[in-house]
């Protein structure tokens, strides 16, 4: 997921946190649209719970509004506690969040729900299917 | 100038069953409602028509609203076999528009549901639960009514346009045919479950389904592992009987098939009743046995005691049925469950008469096939028997049926049903008491269109099977059990 948004590969700050906060966005519309945003705020609310403790850089990149969780604040994560770390939280919340999620519907189904976003194949014309 | 009109194609549901009740399949384009009670099987169908039909190039999208949490229904969905996990997200695609429904907005609803549609190109569409758009209709709020006729007529507009089949699911029940989307919904297939003593039964009616001849009626449907299979209501007019071969079956009996003027005409269906213990099975096992040594192949279908107990029983008889079994020349089916509807033991039963290629088929025993039934059909048990007697002779085999009776003779009753109007044939057996013995006699009563014995015999059941003596002549009274000697000196 991380490779897929570009990653700059001289490490710079700002690239890698944009890159972060791309992906987080992305993960967090995906689970949303299939989940609903009660279900998105109630799988982050339980991944976080599991890995803050471990991963203090998560606490300064997640926002709580109305209830609902966002990933927004990445690139403020990075900038105050550095790449590395915030790197580590965000891989150790989506590790968590496969998990959680895997025990209810199936990891592979999990992963893939997490990932949409993938270039899709064109409709075939209906007319000629069989 | 000639004009061509346009081809409705069909699709398949995927669904054992329910094409045919739906006069082939669905048509494509089709805007359909699946309604019912909470529980009926709304999702569990939809999503087997999705999971049937779409493909990554062809997808679905599925969108659920408030009412049960996606992660949850695609937990429980996802035991089914039909729900292919590797076909998520690419194939199939949940999106959750709670939060637009929530809203009460039905622009903002519609917007979010075009704009995925836009998004993606679906060939197919869910949404359940469409009840929970709308929640507060009240078919005598004006504006309110208007609201929500213009969402459904604009939602179908769009979906058909975008050349999409699509599904609502929804709760409402028989009473709500005021609603707008009972009036723009292509097809209306209606869920529900009927619940009598312990029993409980599920039945599915097609309402409407243009450009499609649905049968008519209430037709069962089961829910198992492998999904929903459904049971089409056997059309009570099955077609011409197929005119059979002039022949006679022999039962195989000793001494019977003289009785019966060689044995059973080709074609017909012959009720063999009797009391307890009077060998039944045991004759209806000779028919069997005596079929296969012909070369014929047979269907069983048992009631009262499991396949094994029936194949121990039959070792008594020089065929080996379970090699029969392995050979593809002998099916025995056992239907023994409560909550069977006649449709569900119809399709078992042609089923395998179809698979063997079947000639002969026994039913041992009506009185279990009766207990088998879930109790709201047992109620209609005359009906439930002609139907089944006549889906099996349209195949043109040749049906033996057993019916254990208490004291009734000569025609055959059992339970509180007169059921010999469905038989062509009618073979008694009863107890005798004779000089302080008891002894088993048989008589033919009916042969339709048939000459045949009309003298009770006496018969045996030995370690080799069945054997018919003597005409029990010289008696006066047989019928009633305890008969006389005509010459008191006997």
């Amino acid at each position: 997921m991380l490779g897929r948004e570009g990653i700059p590969g001289d490490g710079e700050q700002r690239g890698v946190g944009d890159a972060l906060q791309r992906m987080c966005a992305r993960m967090c519309c995906n689970l949303r649209d299939t989940m609903g945003d009660d279900g998105c705020t109630a799988l982050l609310a339980r991944a976080l719970a599991r890995t803050e403790a471990a991963h203090p850089a998560l606490m300064s990149i997640r926002r709580i509004s109305r209830g609902t969780i966002s990933l927004d604040r990445v690139v403020d994560g990075v900038e105050a506690h550095g790449v590395a770390a915030v790197t580590a939280g965000i891989e150790a919340l989506l590790i968590a969040l496969i998990e959680i999620l895997g025990r209810l519907i199936g990891e592979d189904m999990a992963i893939r729900i997490l990932e949409l976003g993938e270039p899709r194949p064109a409709r075939s014309n209906p007319a000629s299917s069989p | 100038m000639t004009t061509a009109g346009s081809t409705i194609r069909n699709i398949a549901t995927g669904v054992p069953g329910l094409d045919a009740v739906l006069g082939g399949g669905l048509c494509e384009y089709s805007f359909n409602l699946i309604a019912g009670a909470p529980g009926s099987g709304k999702t569990t169908l939809a999503q087997q028509i999705l999971f049937a039909n779409a493909t990554a190039k062809r997808p679905a999208l599925y969108f659920t609203v408030l009412g049960e949490p996606t992660v949850k229904m695609m937990r429980y969905q996802q035991q089914f076999r039909f729900f292919d996990t590797a076909k998520v997200p690419d194939a199939i695609r949940f999106i959750n528009v709670s939060k637009e429904a929530a809203s009460g907005d039905l622009a903002s609803v519609l917007q979010r549901i075009i704009a995925e549609v836009a998004e993606h190109e679906p060939a197919f569409v869910a949404v359940d639960s469409f009840r929970t758009i709308g929640a507060s209709f009240a078919p005598n709020d004006y504006r309110a009514t208007l609201d929500l006729t213009g969402f459904v007529q604009r939602l179908a507009q769009e979906l058909t346009t975008w050349e999409i089949t699509s599904f609502l699911l929804g709760e409402y029940s028989e009473q709500e045919g005021r609603h707008p989307v009972f009036t723009v919904a292509d097809g209306i297939v209606w869920l529900s479950e009927d619940v009598d003593r312990n029993s409980a039964v599920r039945k599915l009616r097609v309402v409407k389904m243009r450009g499609r001849s649905p049968i008519p009626g209430l037709h069962t449907f089961r829910i198992t592992t492998d999904g929903m299979q459904v049971f089409p209501r056997i059309p009570e007019q099955q077609g011409d009987r197929p005119v059979p071969p002039e022949k006679r079956l022999r039962m195989g009996v000793p001494g019977l098939d003289e009785m019966m003027g060689g044995g059973i005409p080709a074609g017909d269906v012959l009720m063999l009743t009797g009391p307890a213990g009077s060998g039944k099975t045991t004759f209806a096992t000779h028919f069997v046995a005596q079929g296969l040594s012909e070369g014929e192949r047979c269907v069983v279908a048992v009631f009262e005691e499991f396949p094994d107990a029936y194949l121990a029983r039959a070792k008594t008889l020089p065929i080996d049925f379970r090699q029969e079994i392995r050979a593809g020349n002998l099916a025995v089916i056992y239907l023994r469950p409560l909550d069977l509807s006649v449709d569900a033991v119809s399709l078992e039963k042609i089923t395998a008469v179809k698979r063997v290629a079947a000639t002969r088929v026994v039913i041992d025993s009506l009185s279990g096939f009766e207990i088998a039934l879930a109790p709201t059909f047992r109620m209609d048990f005359r009906e439930s028997l002609y139907r089944l007697v006549g889906a099996l002779t349209a195949t043109g085999v040749t049906v033996l049926m057993t019916a254990e009776v208490i004291e009734a003779f000569p025609d055959g009753t059992f339970t509180t049903e007169r059921v010999s109007f469905v038989t062509d044939d009618i073979l008694v057996q009863r107890y005798v008491e004779i000089g302080g013995h008891l002894r088993k006699v048989l008589a033919v009563v009916k042969m339709r269109g048939s000459e045949h014995a009309t003298d009770f015999r006496e018969y045996s059941l030995t370690a080799t099977g069945a054997v018919v003596g003597k005409s029990l002549t010289g008696y006066h009274g047989i019928t009633t059990g305890i008969p006389t000697a005509a010459d008191p000196a006997r």
